[in-house]
């Protein structure tokens, strides 16, 4: 009975300690949330941290369809924390990564190296794993300030929307910080990124080829312009930046690693000269990659499956035809044999960096970690030879079988 | 306080909650950092051996039906005996527990209390735990009972949660750091199944020893499959890395989880489930602490007893300075200690403790 008074005085007393302590509890209102975070280098300092945040009603009532519903301030500094610690003092308001939705690094700080910063934000518990690794063309503050758009309130969500694009697009591919610090450690596969830009008139250029998916971020023409654009991968070797991939090699990429919901892509017309035919690819099959002879020129080879859809019609064109078929997809199988090939030998003797993971196939042929570490995979990749196959099977017309 | 019997599915989940806890700590981590991407294959091949372990032990205990490890102790070596081994489990169950919240406490705080003392939330938990135990024995292996299952669901979650970001390439090199550290230093995983210790305490308070065999052999199936599933989950979705992480694995596994766009933050539910499973696990120990020491001074256990083991506990889990202090307790001290108390030292005991009673009965015979 005795030991009941106590249990529950001792119970009371907890209570009345923990429940006072409700006076200095935080609340949502007390933070300012972060929904960008861009790191460029400094001009007086070390670094250029620019935070994004979103501004409460920014857009009720906007009459410009440009109105920005987020500020985006920046300060010079030493390192991350020391940025953000500047930003609170300045703010008054602590800072709260939370819902930070994409990182974005310039171009010319991704080329020293990421990897000081990548454990960093690892490192801190409320930036999500899951948050976008953007590499911008242009500095990551302007970036910031023109992630404006008059569809869309910016906001995380926001971020969550323009770069879930990609799953139609297979411009470029969804890469978190996760991704990026789990490749930078893993012997088996070298880090990319989103790769991010301004548009701008200056920016953009004119195609004169029929392909019209060759651009990487910001080159497309597209009015109006002063808005962002991702588009393409940013291929790293280790944690610098060594080189950029464009729309279609972004699609290659993500067909070799199994990756693509779904893309279109344009290809010369194998019964018009100077016309062209547009088809929507989506995976038949996983791709099968095989790494073969593993001396210092590795072989290694990728057995691709499309189905396609064919987008375009013109008169009189009979695609779907029995004699037709066969040579319609042999043109999208050359084709895509060609630019894989090309993206492939891009990465292997451009870039030296296997972002495709072949690794993951050439680590089977190990038996303990040793051996594979002693080999050496990511040195050896740049003298790999690559043999591309695709299998394409077309498989309607959409509404037309024969226009 | 009150100490009824309990059923076979309460004994079970005494045994779980023990396990489950090490599980959501930092078990995998050291699973995982010792064999690298052969961590599937030593886990299969250590449950594989906890299994005949268990088999063994059941084999042991046929002619001590009824007995704890303590009674066996007395029955080979006399009462000094009895207090040494019932010495040595107490200090083992005060550290462990002491070293469980104090790694809990520090990734709570981590995750979610920054402003709060170390030194409250691991009050927190001892006092609920006092609470629990005051209740009974009955009141602490019911709790158990509660949280098992319900962290059993939250790991088989973070173990398919998991599942599009699985690659099966990951298993290779298949030997991982060799066949020496896979299989014969890889041995020493079996730590990861020190659970059983409770089987060696439980036999007193079943209802029916004859069940004995039965909760053996379903917690060890149960716990396998746990730790296999948690320690593959973990190794196909992410390559392997020298351990870096200070925080539980299985947490930084859960934050990759999201369902669409519903339910994107499913750590928070973990981190639930597991200040749950804590409570259980603390009350539990607790428990066990009280009764072996109760038997070692021959007097009943009372609730003012598991008030200083749990201040015990408490001071114990404050002493280490760092993380890094910690880390070492628990990937070191805890292993081979579990290895050496429950694992080789309560099982030689029970082996010559059953050539003792053949000589004797032998002898009875003549």
């Amino acid at each position: 009975m005795k030991f009941k008074y106590i249990a529950l005085t001792l119970i009371l007393l907890t209570f009345a300690f923990l429940l006072s302590g409700c006076d200095d509890a935080k609340s949502v209102d007390q933070f300012s949330y972060v929904i960008a975070l861009g790191l460029d280098k400094g001009e007086t300092n070390k670094l250029k941290l620019s935070l994004q945040f979103p501004i409460s009603g920014g857009s009720e009532g906007g009459s410009s369809s440009q109105s920005s519903s987020s500020v985006t301030y920046s300060v010079e500094c030493i390192s991350i924390e020391d940025g953000i610690n500047q930003m609170n003092n300045y703010i008054n308001k602590p800072i709260n990564l939370a819902h930070c939705g994409v990182i974005v690094f310039s171009e010319e700080l991704a080329e020293e190296g990421l990897s000081t910063f990548a454990y960093t934000l690892t490192n801190t518990i409320e930036v999500r794993p899951d948050t976008n690794i953007i590499v911008s063309r242009s500095p990551a503050e302007k970036y910031l300030k023109n992630a404006t758009s008059p569809l869309e309130e910016v906001s995380a969500r926001y971020y969550d929307i323009i770069l879930s694009s990609s799953e139609f697009t297979g411009y470029t591919d969804d890469m978190t910080l996760s991704d990026f610090f789990y490749s930078l450690n893993d012997t088996t596969k070298e880090p990319s990124a989103i790769l991010g830009n301004v548009s701008t008139s200056q920016t953009s250029k004119t195609n004169s080829s029929d392909e019209t998916n060759s651009y990487k971020a910001g080159d497309t023409p597209i009015s109006p312009s002063e808005s962002i654009e991702n588009s393409g991968i940013a291929v790293f070797k280790g944690d610098k930046l060594v080189g950029e991939l464009d729309n279609i090699e972004t699609m290659c990429y993500l067909m070799v690693t199994n990756r693509l919901d779904k893309c279109t892509i344009t290809i010369p017309n194998p019964f018009q000269e100077s016309e062209t035919i547009d088809l929507q690819l989506t995976l038949r099959n996983n791709t099968k990659n095989t790494v073969y002879s593993l001396d210092t020129n590795p072989y290694v080879e990728v057995q691709v499956s499309m189905n396609a859809q064919i987008l375009s019609m013109t008169e009189n064109a009979e695609y779907l035809k029995d004699e037709n078929l066969p040579i319609l997809e042999e043109a999208v199988n050359s084709y895509l044999e060609k630019i894989i090939s090309s993206y492939l030998y891009k990465t292997s003797q451009e870039y030296h960096s296997d972002i495709s993971g072949f690794a993951k196939e050439a680590i089977k042929k190990f038996l303990t970690w040793d051996q594979w570490i002693s080999y050496n995979w990511h040195d050896n990749y740049q003298n790999c030879f690559f043999k591309v196959t695709v299998d394409t099977t077309i498989r309607s017309g959409r509404l037309f079988i024969d226009a | 306080m009150s100490s009824t019997k309990i059923s076979s599915i309460q004994a079970i989940a005494l045994v779980l909650i023990v396990i489950v806890n090490h599980l959501l700590l930092s078990m995998t981590n050291n699973i995982t950092s010792s064999t690298g991407s052969a961590s599937i294959l030593n886990s299969i091949y250590v449950f594989i051996f906890a299994l005949v372990l268990v088999a063994l032990i059941v084999k042991l205990y046929k002619n001590f039906a009824g007995k704890d490890i303590l009674d066996i102790s007395q029955f080979l070596g006399g009462k000094i005996l009895k207090t040494v081994v019932g010495a040595l489990y107490i200090i083992y169950c005060v550290f462990i527990l002491s070293l469980v919240i104090r790694a809990l406490a520090k990734d709570i705080k981590l995750i979610y209390f920054n402003d709060f003392e170390l030194g409250t939330i691991i009050f927190l938990i001892l006092l609920t735990s006092v609470i629990v135990y005051n209740f009974g024995h009955s009141s602490v292996s019911k709790c158990a009972l509660i949280v098992v299952p319900i962290m059993a669901i939250i790991i088989l979650i973070v173990a398919f949660g998991n599942a599009d970001r699985f690659s099966f390439e990951r298993v290779f090199p298949l030997l991982g750091f060799g066949v020496n550290e896979t299989f014969f230093m890889g041995l020493s995983n079996i730590f990861a199944y020190s659970g059983i210790g409770i089987l060696y305490l439980i036999m007193p308070m079943l209802k029916d020893t004859k069940d004995f065999k039965k909760i053996s052999f379903i917690s060890i199936i149960i716990t396998g499959i746990l730790i296999i599933l948690s320690v593959g989950s973990l190794a196909l979705s992410f390559p392997f890395i020298e351990s870096i992480t200070e925080i539980s694995e299985l947490f930084v596994g859960v934050q990759h989880i999201s369902f669409g766009h519903v339910l994107q933050r499913v750590d928070a539910i973990f981190v639930l489930g597991w200040v749950l499973a804590i409570l259980a696990y603390s009350s539990v120990l607790i428990m066990f602490i009280v009764l072996v020491f109760s038997k070692l001074v021959n007097t009943k256990p009372v609730t003012p007893m598991a008030m200083v083991f749990a201040s015990l506990a408490f001071i114990f889990a404050l002493l280490p300075k760092n993380a890094n202090v910690v880390s070492f307790l628990d990937s070191v001290v805890y292993k081979y200690s579990s290895i050496a108390l429950i694992i080789v030292g309560s099982l030689l005991l029970l082996i010559f403790a059953n050539i003792k009673y053949k000589k004797l009965n032998k002898k009875s015979e003549v």
